[in-house]
């Protein structure tokens, strides 16, 4: 899938995400699980990047869900889908880092990879993936969210701005920083 | 982001992946939660409905018991006031006995006949 027909593919869900909502809004219990069903896996992908830890991830991904369910009656399709949930997203990953009064990131089980079905993985692999996982660590909260809607989530600048609630040159220049940070913290992996 | 670099083509791949799958029972769990705070949600509002629907309620009472009071002292029963037969007849005796007082049918109005006339009343009344 080429990143034009990502894009399309991401729309269309939208599409179809935003009429869930309002069909949740209106009482079609089915609604919610649909929606559930399609977004779990990026929102925990989201969370396990920015958190490192898997029950940390589904904890904050369902609790994410929970308050868009709350916030189904007043949701109003000014911005896309996306936009919206990881903007829910992020509010809870703020509340989490605060709660915890801790940098994100500080833990890193290497085992958890194994179970995750990388267990086929090369150590050259895995040491990469952990490295990686250290350089998100090392990454300004805001930096780690901008890069990872863009790469991960595959949202628009203007989406990421208004997830971020900022601008679309914070948002370039956030991302510009975050892959130099990167690139730094990687480049011993460099083929 | 499009880029032959390799290590950007990495970087690029390492963010993209997720590499998390959920729970097997995610989706349940999250179902259940949904309902369970959907349910304490109702609870909470019907709980701040009752913290404003009871003073309120206990207001109109209070309210209505003072007016009910009000119109109690304002407006007397009208038995109370009526006059008995007994009270009538009394009220009406002691009019005609005065009105005789003040008639003066004779010029010789003596102490004699104005002792007449208060036991007259005396008696009657």
């Amino acid at each position: 899938m080429d990143s034009t027909s990502t894009t399309e593919h991401f729309r269309l869900v939208e599409d179809i995400d935003s009429a869930a909502l309002r069909a949740l809004a209106e009482g079609d219990p089915t609604a919610f699980a649909q929606i559930v069903d399609r977004w779990q896996i990026r929102l925990i992908n989201f969370f396990y990047r920015s958190t490192g830890n898997r029950a940390d991830a589904e904890d904050l991904a369902q609790e994410t869900f929970i308050e868009l369910n709350r916030a189904a009656t007043r949701y109003q399709a000014r911005g896309t889908f996306s936009a919206f949930i990881f903007t829910l997203a992020r509010r809870r990953l703020i509340d989490s880092y605060r709660k915890k009064a801790c940098r994100p990131l500080e833990y890193v089980d290497p085992g958890e990879f194994l179970m995750q079905g990388q267990a086929e993985a090369t150590d050259h692999s895995r040491e990469i993936e952990e490295a990686f996982h250290r350089a998100l660590a090392r990454l300004p909260e805001n930096h780690r969210a901008a890069i990872l809607l863009l790469q991960q989530q595959g949202l628009s600048y203007d989406e990421i701005a208004q997830s971020l609630d900022t601008s679309v040159s914070s948002v370039k220049t956030w991302i510009h920083r975050a892959r130099k940070h990167l690139r730094e913290a990687l480049k011993e992996f460099a083929a | 982001m499009k880029t032959k670099d390799p290590l950007d083509t990495q970087i690029n791949s390492l963010l993209a992946s997720r590499p998390l799958r959920p729970s097997d029972d995610f989706i349940a769990r999250v179902l259940e939660a949904a309902e369970a705070d959907a349910v304490l949600r109702r609870k909470r509002s019907l709980g701040r409905r009752l913290a404003f629907a009871l003073p309120l309620a206990a207001a109109f009472a209070l309210t209505f018991s003072l007016l009910q009071l009000d119109i109690g002292q304002g407006a007397p029963d009208d038995s109370s006031t009526a006059l008995t037969q007994a009270e009538a007849q009394e009220l009406f005796l002691l009019q005609e006995g005065l009105a005789n007082l003040a008639t003066v049918d004779t010029t010789d109005f003596g102490s004699k006949e104005m002792l007449r006339t208060l036991d007259a009343l005396y008696l009657e009344i």
